[in-house]
């Protein structure tokens, strides 16, 4: 089989590779197994399945371990494993209230039905730096764990099951219906951005899958644009939700739901007000025949990610009242539905703004030919400027000899 | 000196190493011993990296582009091991060609040795056992970024070229939505518009590369970062031209004896970069695209220089031989 | 999927995607594709109890999966659902049956029926591509005019992929359907692209862009 010799490409290529493993090794210590990353180190895992939009924990680990912590790259590997993978089936459509719930918040009411349940959070924790964890040890863990699992009361027998926020507001008739569009789409088959290219105006669920393995920062830049004042949307948090989600798919035989396993997952249900149409004429009709209510967005990810999901669901909600507006980027680029699905896939965004390390030499080769005729032709206008002044400074000169000499004359 | 050949040594240890024992299990290229491999190894990949049904879905893509020339055509990209906007639509494009007994070409900026060209081989290598050349006269398959090969391609040929924009229309119209209008309704007067307000300002038109032209005298097509000296390659060619957008995830295509004409104006035609008066300072052709490179110093006591050499290294690599050859035949 | 040597079907699938590549690329060349010996019998369709042919279907069967739909002819009626050869299809390539004019590929088990052809669709201005991929099984194809069939009709071919003018010679290719074929691409970039594979394998292809003239007879 023929090969191409090794020469200056492919030796620079291999080095860079033994020095990249070297990097990583070079400090001497312990290395980090695979299975610490996946246990202590929850939420990188959860980012890089996420983004990787593959839900797989250990090779999530697998990844974080391979590119030295860097989730963007971790996710990448994800995906391209993923890209290699077989279909077999479909899951069956799973609905949020069956999660077996860990932690589960709203802000629209103080109390709700099932009470709110902080769960496993860092949002009151105070940010000061642990010392301790620098000589955290197998034994010293051990203890903590016993000392945690004595502070847990008895588990239920029932796995409880909390009812939804917005089910109340839908009951107290407050809860908007989703537009017509968008209710036909639900009822078909949802649209598969790894089967098809995402072609403008997207349908919700073309829009929810990007968004859900879009790139963490990206959809909070955007998300936060909105709420600060390029948006005409002021959401509040319906209800976030982290635990475990029934996956079911449909037994080949008989058709019935079978159920497969459990992910972990982060949902988030965002309100706004509809925003009644700027037309006073539509206005009044709509009050009359709708009342006003409040719009949902939505939010999922694989694993914990609250930040995320909260996002999503702001941006769900931004693009919605964008297109039953018909505004194009009216209120800022976080409402122009394509700027925001186009530029949001980390590995998308990272890939080709790194891309621009690749030689170039060619086409700036071929810039600077176009930059030397420009500057040539520059230098031509200006020589032609300065001609037609001198030209004209001349003919000054001459009528003012001749007004002198006529004056001379007289 | 010594260092040296033991690091290459160890370095051609490291490349065999990675062939004979891949990462990845791989089909043989033998096609009577294909039976037997499938039933004795488990395939961990299949045979090219993409599954059949993401190879499918391309094979459709492209035979509509081909008979759509210059029309984008969209498909379902996968992610690949190779990050986006560094030639997954060409690789892709590549990955849905290959057959094994292919006889495989990769080139950036001309090079064969370039590393990125280095990398998307080895990905091939390590998926498909085909073989390589540098010898676009040999190919059956070339997949280059930014160039079209010096040497003209046959009918038996075919070039897969790597796109990072694939739309023409990206200079005058960023929303997909809109651009995709115009094309359907062959609405071009913005991108006239553009070019005549880069004569005004420039004295010519100012596009360097991705120059746009028009296909069987109905779409305007990026003609993806190849010099404006390769653009008349498209036009009546012999071979045939698949060019893949990755991470844009679109497919299009020039069949062969297929009208491109790039556009311009009456008193402002197309011109290529190309200078008569400039000479390659290695193989003295004045016939090639040429770039400008830094050249280090041989020596200690020699001076480094910027030389004017040929981008398509492989074909100059090719006349500096024939003269050699020539040169020894007349002592 | 009934299970076959997946190597020898990925290999197969390959070389017959090179060959109807080229095939559009280059209208009226003659390419000669292989016969998927691993499919076993080729289904007959119950009108005559004549088999399909293999060559052609088996080049179909390389591009459908369960992303895109089909629809199957002859005689001037689609077949059903229950038609063996729909289900043959089915199964093998998780394909399914769709509407004409939703269709992604239309089989024409013998020379075509031009009423049922104009059902197919020619894409849209947005979207061309979406237009159907027709496949015609015909009886002879030849380039040499000499070996033709004397039943056969000879069409000049000119447009991309053709250096001047390709001539070809077609027998069981009714007339009528080639004005259908003409009238789906009058207004280019919408248009249906057509393959022609005669019982021997040969094959051609005949994209939209290509102007088809039906050349007189003279005997």
């Amino acid at each position: 089989m023929a090969y191409v010799a090794v020469k200056g490409g492919t030796k620079a290529v291999l080095n860079a590779e033994q020095l990249v493993d070297y990097f990583r090794l070079k400090g001497g210590s312990e290395p980090i197994s695979v299975r610490q990353i996946q246990d202590q180190m929850r939420l990188a895992v959860d980012r890089a399945m996420g983004e990787g939009a593959i839900y797989a924990p250990e090779l999530a680990a697998l990844a974080l371990k391979q590119s030295e912590g860097d989730a963007l790259e971790a996710s990448f590997l994800l995906r391209a494993y993923r890209s290699t993978i077989a279909r077999v089936d479909y899951s069956l459509p799973t609905e949020g209230v069956r999660m077996r719930t860990l932690r589960r918040i709203s802000a629209t009411f103080k109390d709700i039905p099932g009470g709110q349940m902080l769960g496993p959070t860092r949002d009151y924790n105070l940010r000061l730096l642990n010392t301790l964890l620098r000589t955290e040890s197998s034994e010293s863990a051990q203890e903590r764990l016993a000392e945690i699992e004595k502070l847990i009361e008895e588990v239920p027998d029932e796995v409880q099951i909390f009812p939804k926020v917005i089910e109340s507001m839908r009951a107290q008739g407050i809860l908007a219906e989703p537009p017509a569009q968008d209710r036909a789409e639900a009822d078909a088959e949802p649209y598969d951005i790894t089967r098809r290219a995402l072609t403008f105006p997207a349908p919700r669920s073309a829009r929810l899958q990007v968004l859900s393995q879009a790139d963490a920062g990206s959809l909070m830049t955007f998300a936060y644009s909105s709420v600060r004042g390029y948006g005409d949307v002021h959401p509040t948090l319906g209800e976030l939700r982290y635990g475990y989600l029934p996956i079911e798919v449909a037994h080949p035989l008989t058709g019935e739901p079978v159920e497969i396993g459990e992910i972990l997952a982060t949902e988030c249900e965002m309100v706004s007000r509809v925003e009644a149409a700027e037309d006073e004429q539509d206005a009044a009709q709509k009050r009359e025949a709708t009342p006003p209510k409040f719009g949902l967005g939505y939010g999922f990810g694989f694993g914990h990610c609250e930040v995320k999901v909260m996002s999503m669901s702001m941006l769900d909600r931004v693009l919605s009242v964008a297109k039953e507006n018909s505004g194009h980027g009216a209120q800022g680029p976080a409402s122009n539905e394509e700027f925001v699905l186009l530029h949001t896939d980390g590995i998308e965004a990272s890939g080709f703004t790194a891309h621009y390390k690749l030689p170039h030499y060619v086409t700036f080769q071929a810039n600077i030919s176009v930059l030397e005729r420009s500057r040539e032709h520059q230098v031509a206008q200006f020589a032609a400027t300065v001609e037609q002044r001198q030209q004209a400074e001349s003919k000054l000169q001459d009528l003012l000899k001749t007004a002198a000499s006529n004056e001379g004359e007289e | 000196m010594e260092a040296e050949t033991m690091q290459e040594d160890r370095l051609n240890d490291l490349i065999r190493q990675s062939l004979d024992q891949p990462v990845i299990a791989t089909t043989s290229a033998n096609v009577e011993g294909q039976e037997k491999a499938t039933d004795e190894r488990e395939l961990l990949y299949n045979f090219a990296f993409i599954d059949e049904d993401s190879k499918r879905e391309i094979r459709r893509k492209l035979l509509k582009a081909v008979a759509l020339p210059g029309h984008l055509v969209p498909f379902a990209s996968r992610d690949l091991p190779i990050a986006r906007g560094w030639g997954t639509g060409g690789l892709q494009v590549t990955m849905s060609l290959v057959e094994p007994r292919d006889i495989l070409k990769v080139i950036d900026q001309g090079d064969d040795d370039s590393v990125n060209a280095v990398n998307l081989r080895r990905l091939v290598e390590k998926t498909t056992g085909i073989s390589f050349t540098t010898d676009t006269t040999q190919a059956s398959l070339v997949q280059t970024r930014h160039r079209v090969p010096e040497e003209p391609m046959r009918a038996d040929q075919i070039l897969v070229l790597q796109v990072p924009m694939a739309d023409a229309l990206r200079a005058v119209e960023p929303v997909v939505e809109r651009a995709t209008e115009m094309h359907a309704e062959a609405d071009y007067g913005r991108m006239w518009v553009y070019m005549y307000e880069s004569v005004v300002r420039s004295g010519d038109v100012e596009i360097s590369s991705q120059y746009p032209v028009l296909v069987e005298n109905r779409y305007v097509m990026d003609t993806s970062p190849i010099p404006r000296y390769d653009v008349p390659r498209l036009d009546q060619a012999e071979t045939l031209y698949l060019f893949g957008a990755g991470r844009e995830k679109r497919v299009y295509a020039i069949p062969p004896y297929t009208t491109v004409v790039p556009l311009q104006f009456e008193d402002y035609p197309f011109k290529t970069e190309h200078n008569a008066a400039q000479r390659c300072e290695r193989c003295g052709s004045n016939d090639t695209f040429l770039t400008h490179v830094f050249v280090d110093p041989k020596g200690p006591e020699a001076q480094g220089r910027w030389m004017y050499l040929c981008s398509d290294t492989s074909f100059c690599q090719k006349r500096v031989q024939a003269r050699e050859l020539s040169e020894t035949m007349e002592k | 999927m009934i299970g076959t040597s997946q190597g020898t079907q990925t290999l197969y699938s390959t070389l017959t995607f090179r060959l109807l590549l080229d095939a559009l690329a280059r209208p009226g060349k003659i390419k000669q594709l292989e016969s998927p010996q691993f499919w076993g019998e080729a289904p007959s369709y119950s009108e005559r109890n004549t088999a399909i042919n293999l060559h052609a279907l088996g080049a179909l069967l390389t591009l459908l999966d369960r992303e895109t739909t089909f629809v199957m002819g002859t005689n001037g009626q689609w077949f059903a659902r229950e038609e063996a050869a729909v289900r043959w299809t089915m199964l093998r390539s998780g394909s399914t049956l769709a509407n004409p004019e939703q269709a992604s590929f239309a089989f024409f088990c013998d020379g075509g029926n031009s009423a049922l052809f104009a059902q197919l669709s020619v894409g849209t201005l947005l979207e061309p591509e979406l237009s159907t991929t027709a496949f015609f099984c015909v009886e002879q194809l030849a380039d040499d005019l000499s070996e033709a069939h004397e039943d056969g009709i000879t069409l000049e071919l000119r447009g991309p992929g053709i250096q001047d003018v390709s001539t070809i010679s077609v027998a069981g290719l009714q007339v009528s359907t080639l004005e259908a074929i003409l009238f789906a691409r009058k207004s280019y970039p919408l248009g249906i692209d057509v393959y022609l594979i005669d019982g021997a394998g040969r094959c051609v292809g005949l994209p939209r862009t290509t102007k088809i003239q039906l050349r007189a007879e003279t005997r």
